[in-house]
């Protein structure tokens, strides 16, 4: 046990090992895969754990049932795509003014929907997604229901598209890397013990002088933010941007419910949701072809399954699994 | 009458028919959600398996829509005993967040599953018992419609007065206002609980063979049903029967007028409705009332 100790550096947990090991498994993916298909599925998982991590800030951490996301996911790729198409503005820059346009009107929507309470928040959300979609719908500026197509051009860093999936690979493992190390720091800041506070009893939270209002405002404001950045990503990697694909009413529920699976208000729960789902979906692609829902069907048993039985999700199991092999090593070793 | 009084006198009254479709739905939901204080989210979904059942016994039997009802009110009455006793009872004491996803699962699970075994076709009984339409001083009706808003009146007024008059109904209430009372007093309120959700998916099964006379069926046709009922039920307050009655013919018109006026708008100004009632006055109308 000690020699093993000395080759860890001082601070550093199993758990901070875990991170680095799977860190380099993802960043060694793309060398290993090069064919089209593996990277568009680990491109698709990244974007999930990152759309879950999102998510797993407003949802998880501060305990609010927020349903409307795909609303923010639209604002950032419409934004980004208008940008560019109308003035040529580079994705990268739209992507920021898509994200800071989505975080306010997150901030406008939240401010009143934060003073209901319980499911009627989550209605709101839900009414609100669905204002957007129906708006956009029929917004012919912005394309209608026919949608926008972004102009294919070469390879160019400046107009966030490439030919080949290896460049979006590390885009969106960076967008992702950012994204957990900023949950991991907010979850350790004063801020997240604020908004589990928030979770756990609001009343009791604001008696403390806990600002709630405040700190939910803000925990809207990230979340939808990071969203918002992960709806231009989209729009880049498919060039293609309609009211039916990044506004309807399933991604809001399957960003959620990655992080749902996976265990809210943990840091790796969003990573493992979405890497369950997309292996998932990819092996029965592979097992049974292309049967459509197949995936989903399986995914929304899971879920309820595990929302019944273990609200805590996938992370609740594993800790309860480990504890059950430490009991049973300690029973035997004696 | 001139011909613009006839078309608006028309658009009015055919929304008003809708609106008694809406009302049953929504009164199902809002029985559940009153009396178990959880939000169905997959309702609208349980309205398209009983439409793709309605469908499926026009299209294998023959058998009509209309004749169909005693069918689908009973299998939808013990199809929610089942959920009931399966699911909703172990996440009563849950959090929020966990019944809002236990009920999405479900609307995803129904939806994929129609998708998978049915495709995303539109199917249509045609030649329905009822069909057509009729005019009367140059008002045109459609038949369908009016069978429908009838049936639906019929039935919404039957759960209403089986609330206030039985006694099963009067413990439902006693359950809805507060569940721990009820229980000291010797009510049994798992099987309320099972009689209340069996309830509401009987109303669903009912509007599933009234709609499936007019109206196509595919697997998402439940989800816009779904948000018209939960406007609705927050328009009329939850838990209340007639609350929901009156938002739902409210509904219809407001769909029914705003769809005449720019089709575009039908379903922008009733999420309008929606987002500005939950902000203003988020219990409903049940006070008022």
């Amino acid at each position: 046990m000690k020699s093993y100790m000395r080759v860890i550096p001082k601070g550093m947990s199993a758990r901070h090992i875990a991170y680095l090991v799977s860190a380099m498994l993802l960043g060694a993916y793309p060398f290993v895969f090069r064919e089209p298909y593996f990277l568009y599925v680990m491109i698709n998982m990244l974007l999930y754990a990152f759309l879950g991590e999102a998510w797993n800030i407003i949802g998880g951490y501060a305990g609010q049932c927020a349903l409307g996301h795909v609303a923010f996911f639209g604002l950032g790729a419409y934004t980004s795509s208008m940008l560019f198409i109308k003035f040529g503005v580079s994705p990268w820059l739209g992507m920021l003014v898509g994200a800071f346009l989505a975080g306010g009107v997150a901030v406008a929507i939240g401010w009143p929907c934060f003073r209901l309470r319980g499911a009627y928040f989550a209605l709101a959300t839900i009414a609100f997604a669905e204002m957007v979609r129906v708006l956009f719908n029929h917004w012919e500026f912005v394309g209608g229901a026919v949608g926008l197509r972004l102009p294919v051009l070469s390879d160019s860093f400046k107009a966030f598209q490439f030919r080949s999936y290896i460049p979006y690979y590390w885009i969106i493992f960076a967008f992702f890397v950012f994204s957990f190390l900023l949950v991991y720091r907010l979850s350790k800041s004063k801020m997240g013990f604020y908004w589990r506070a928030i979770r756990s009893d609001p009343d009791a939270a604001e008696s403390l002088g806990i600002d709630t209002t405040k700190y939910k405002l803000i925990s809207m404001f990230i979340s939808s933010f990071l969203v918002s950045m992960g709806g231009t990503f989209y729009s880049q990697l498919v060039l293609y941007v309609d009211p039916a694909s990044v506004l309807v009413r399933d991604l809001s529920v399957r960003v959620a419910l990655v992080a749902i699976v996976g265990g809210m208000g943990t840091i790796e729960g969003p990573v493992l949701g979405s890497f369950i789902m997309i292996l998932l979906s990819s092996l029965i692609r592979a097992r049974f072809g292309e049967v459509p829902g197949l995936h989903l069907v399986i995914f929304a048993t899971i879920l309820i399954v595990i929302s019944t039985y273990e609200p805590r999700g996938m992370m609740a199991i594993l800790e309860n699994l480990r504890s059950w092999a430490e009991r049973r090593r300690s029973v035997a070793a004696p | 009458m001139p011909p613009d009084a006839r078309l608006i006198i028309g658009v009015v009254l055919s929304g008003l028919l809708m609106g008694g479709v809406y009302a049953l739905v929504s009164g199902g939901l809002s029985l559940i959600w009153g009396v178990l204080k959880v939000v169905n989210m997959a309702h609208g979904s349980f309205l398209m398996l009983s439409m793709y059942l309605v469908y499926w016994l026009w299209r294998l039997t023959g058998l009509d829509p209309l004749l169909t009802i005693p069918i689908t009110v009973t299998l939808f009455f013990l199809l929610g005993i089942c959920v009931q006793k399966g699911i909703i009872r172990h996440i009563l004491e849950a959090s929020l967040v966990n019944q809002i996803f236990v009920t999405f699962g479900m609307w995803m699970l129904m939806n994929n599953l129609a998708l998978m075994l049915w495709k995303a076709d539109f199917r249509t009984v045609s030649n329905p018992l009822v069909a057509g339409g009729f005019g009367i001083m140059g008002v045109r009706f459609s038949l369908p419609k009016l069978v429908s808003f009838a049936f639906s009146i019929l039935a919404t007024c039957t759960i209403w007065l089986f609330l206030q008059k039985t006694k099963i109904g009067i413990a439902i209430r006693a359950v809805a206002q507060d569940r721990k009372a009820a229980w000291l007093m010797g009510i049994d309120v798992n099987r309320i609980y099972e009689v209340s959700f069996g309830l509401g998916l009987a109303a669903v099964g009912l509007a599933g063979s009234l709609l499936a006379n007019f109206f196509s069926v595919y697997p998402y046709v439940g989800d816009i049903f779904h948000i018209f009922a939960l406007t609705i039920v927050t328009l009329g307050g939850f838990g209340s029967i007639s609350g929901s009655f009156i938002a739902g013919l409210i509904i219809g018109l407001a769909e029914a007028v705003s769809a005449f006026i720019n089709p575009a708008l039908k379903y922008l100004v009733v999420f309008a409705i929606f987002l500005i009632i939950l902000l203003l006055k988020p219990e409903g109308l049940r006070e008022a009332l």
